[in-house]
């Protein structure tokens, strides 16, 4: 069964104007702790030892086996602890703790003068960019020698339809040119016919800078532009990726059938890492909310704790209870404690109080289906919970629990305020931990 | 500094059950004040007594079957209303408590609130209905009833435009079209019935009046027996009707073509409609089993 494009919420909250902005560079903190393991779970080395002197962009850990991910020093300074800590997705791993000495020294790779496919490739595992919205596991990992130039079209997605999610819109309107520089460069990966740009239907203004721009300077690069539904989720990496899979050859065998799909964010990181040799140790992240005073589009080192992000935004009511959210309002995590660090898969901080976060007390489902219609994996939600409730997970597994998304537009939509996505999610989680798979 | 820690997503919809359930009473409310214009203070007595018997019914059902005192949700109001909109002017006030009872009682016997297989409006109508001995439910004050004009053949009598405003023989809220039909796009615009099931319905009892009885029959059978209050309050109601969309379509096609059948036979009289109902809310789980196979999710690889 196909996934369901109609679907999804309208949230109807107007899109901050955050965009319009162009990105600032967060004032750096004192210390860092940079956590040295991504989500994907693959195992890495750390190359610095306490009392080490760094640089910004100093390899401070590499991966133990052909998978894994680089980590780069987000300052100069020295190493002066190496502790356990939680990420904020609530993973136990390594953090390098960097004193930071201002003396802004830098480490960069070497200049490119070979731009082939390949050694754009070879710069790309290097480079430490990760995919946030595959749990970090590292972007080259989909990349691989049998990938490249295989003429798959590149997706990217150049605006979100979170209502706080703006990075990818704010680099397209104002980082035109390293956007576009990003996607050529891994479209040359692909040996890509077209590039296709993936707006919302509400980006109006950056889909019209973005053609402009193309006119202007790129007047020789085949392009398309795509517009989908502005209704959360359809921006999620796993329906564009179902919406835009391509299965040609052998490549379905080997990787599945798979869509390259890339966001503005990442497009701007690899131009830079390819043009300016910059490793990626940092992630343009839009901090918002309604509890914050300055909004905007920051670009964040990765190992920057939540309590220095907050510092520096400023909350409008720091002792009323509130929530800071590692992602957006539909999708993001709960942080408990302001000491954890945001990592390279941090997507956006949301800091929202009681005027916006919703409590309400469960009652029965009345089954009335609207989780069902919003559903976008096409999911029985109503079903499914009932199956939770009753600890029935084989049940549950029969109806598809694992290919539920968490994107909570059931729960969202649900009259009886059903905790749905939640229970859905829990249960997705003990199923797949008792096939013992990865995911 | 608090902070506040709780599982995705952090924000809902704004419209609830309760504001379903005001919605759609705010509409029979003013199917009733329309019944109330043309039939006189009776209707006054039978509401009242029909929803304040479904309150008491719910929080006595609810007190036996949970044994705490939960403030009910708006469903019995709800129910209550449709028992006084779907009941002859000429009914004893307690015909009207007998039957809110039987309503409440029939959603608590399956299991509550959501578990209802049937219709409880429409059960207690058609309970009473086969119950109500010496009382004629065909039988509704002054003159003949829309569908009994049609049925008899004395169609000639019969003036549309009265049929619009209200002005025949029938149940209470159910005779004045025109509100009937404002309050279909508002509660089809303000998402709490569904389109889908709307328009099948109506297209599935057009086609099958068409054939049983020919095509100028087809205006008046849509305006007649309640049909019409029928499909916009009680259809779609969520807890009888299928949650999936294709469910909900196979349901509302059902419902029509009964309809049409039993009204066009003659088979119940003015109840066709409710048994009508009756029988598509069976069908509505057994829709939904087998459409879920529709609904077993997409296998994603990463
Ligand atoms: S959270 Fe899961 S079940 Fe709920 S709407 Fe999203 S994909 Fe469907
Ligand atoms: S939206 Fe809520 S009340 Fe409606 S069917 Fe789904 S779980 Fe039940």
């Amino acid at each position: 069964m196909a996934i369901n494009l109609l679907s999804g919420v309208n949230l109807r909250m107007t899109k901050d104007d955050t965009h319009i902005n162009d990105i600032i560079e967060i004032r750096p903190p004192e210390l860092y702790s940079v956590p040295v393991v991504c989500t994907n779970g693959y195992p890495v080395t750390v190359t610095v030892k306490v009392g080490d002197k760094v640089k910004e962009g100093t390899l401070i850990a590499k991966p133990s086996q052909s998978k894994g991910v680089f980590v780069y020093s987000p300052t100069s300074g020295t190493v002066v602890s190496i502790v356990e800590k939680f990420t904020p997705t609530g993973m136990k791993c390594k953090h390098v703790v960097i004193k930071n000495d201002n003396l802004l020294q830098e480490h960069n790779f070497p200049e490119m003068t070979d731009k082939s496919p390949k050694e754009l490739l070879k710069r790309l595992a290097i480079s430490g960019i990760v995919d946030a919205n595959f749990g970090g596991s590292p972007t080259y990992l989909r990349y691989t020698l049998n990938a490249i130039e295989k003429k798959f079209n590149l997706y990217v997605t150049m605006s979100n339809t979170d209502p706080y999610l703006t990075a990818n819109e704010c680099l397209t309107l104002n980082r035109t040119a390293e956007v576009v520089g990003g996607a050529k460069y891994f479209a040359s990966l692909l040996a890509s016919e077209f590039i296709v740009f993936v707006f919302t239907a509400r980006a109006r203004q950056a889909k019209k800078h973005l053609i402009q721009f193309l006119k202007k300077h790129e007047p020789n690069l085949k392009y398309k532009i795509k517009t989908i539904s502005n209704n959360y989720p359809s921006d999620n990496i796993h329906l564009l990726n179902e919406k835009f899979k391509e299965s040609r050859n052998m490549f379905v065998e080997t990787y599945g059938k798979k869509a390259f799909v890339e966001d503005a964010i990442t497009c701007f990181s690899f131009f830079n890492s390819v043009e300016y040799g910059k490793p990626n140790m940092y992630r343009v992240i839009t901090i918002s909310g309604n509890n914050i005073i300055r909004k905007g589009n920051y670009i964040v080192k990765s190992g920057t704790t939540f309590q220095h992000v907050l510092e520096v935004v400023g909350v409008k009511t720091p002792d009323k209870p509130f929530k800071i959210l590692n992602g957006g309002i539909m999708g993001g995590l709960a942080e408990y404690s302001t000491d954890i660090s945001c990592n390279l898969e941090t997507l956006s901080v949301t800091f929202v109080d009681n005027t916006e976060y919703s409590e309400a007390k469960e009652s029965p489902c009345i089954n009335c289906g609207k989780c069902v219609a919003a559903c976008p994996m096409n999911l029985l939600p109503n079903v499914l919970d009932d199956y939770c409730l009753r600890r029935k997970t084989f049940d549950a597994e029969r109806y598809g629990v694992k290919s539920c998304i968490e994107c909570g537009c059931c729960s969202y939509v649900c009259p009886a305020r059903r905790y749905l996505a939640q229970r859905i999610g829990l249960v997705k989680r003990q199923v797949s931990r008792r096939k013992g798979g990865s995911k | 500094m608090k902070l506040l820690v709780s599982p995705a997503p952090h924000k809902i919809s704004s419209q609830s059950v309760n504001d379903m359930y005001i919605t759609i009473s705010i509409a029979l409310f003013a199917c009733l004040s329309v019944g109330f214009i043309n039939y006189g203070v009776n209707v006054l007595l039978i509401v009242a007594t029909a929803v304040l018997s479904a309150l008491a019914s719910e929080i006595l059902f609810n007190l036996i079957k949970t044994r705490q005192f939960d403030f009910p949700n708006l469903s019995c109001i709800v129910t209550g209303l449709v028992v006084a909109c779907i009941s002859p002017i000429n009914m004893p006030w307690y015909f009207a408590a007998v039957a809110s009872v039987i309503a409440i009682g029939s959603k608590y016997l399956f299991g509550g609130i959501g578990n209802n297989l049937f219709n409880p409006s429409a059960l207690a109508r058609s309970v009473l209905g086969c119950l109500a001995l010496g009382f004629s439910f065909d039988y509704f004050g002054e003159g003949n009833t829309a569908l009994k004009l049609i049925l008899t053949g004395e169609k000639g009598s019969l003036e549309l435009a009265k049929l619009f405003t209200g002005e025949v023989a029938g149940a209470i809220g159910t005779t004045c079209i025109i509100i009937i039909l404002i309050a279909m796009v508002a509660l089809i615009v303000l998402k709490v019935i569904r389109l889908e099931s709307v328009a099948f319905a109506l297209l599935s009892f057009c086609a099958v009046i068409w054939i049983a009885m020919g095509f100028e029959n087809i205006l008046p059978m849509l305006l007649s027996g309640s049909f019409l209050f029928v499909v916009v309050f009680m259809l779609g109601d969520p807890t009888t009707s299928s949650y999936s969309f294709s469910g909900r379509c196979v349901y509302a096609i059902v419902f029509g073509v009964i309809a049409a059948l039993t009204m066009s036979h003659n088979v119940f009289g003015e109840s066709a409609v409710f048994f009508a109902l009756l029988i598509a809310n069976l069908f509505a789980p057994m829709a939904d089993r087998v459409f879920s196979i529709f609904h077993r999710g997409v296998k994603l690889n990463d």
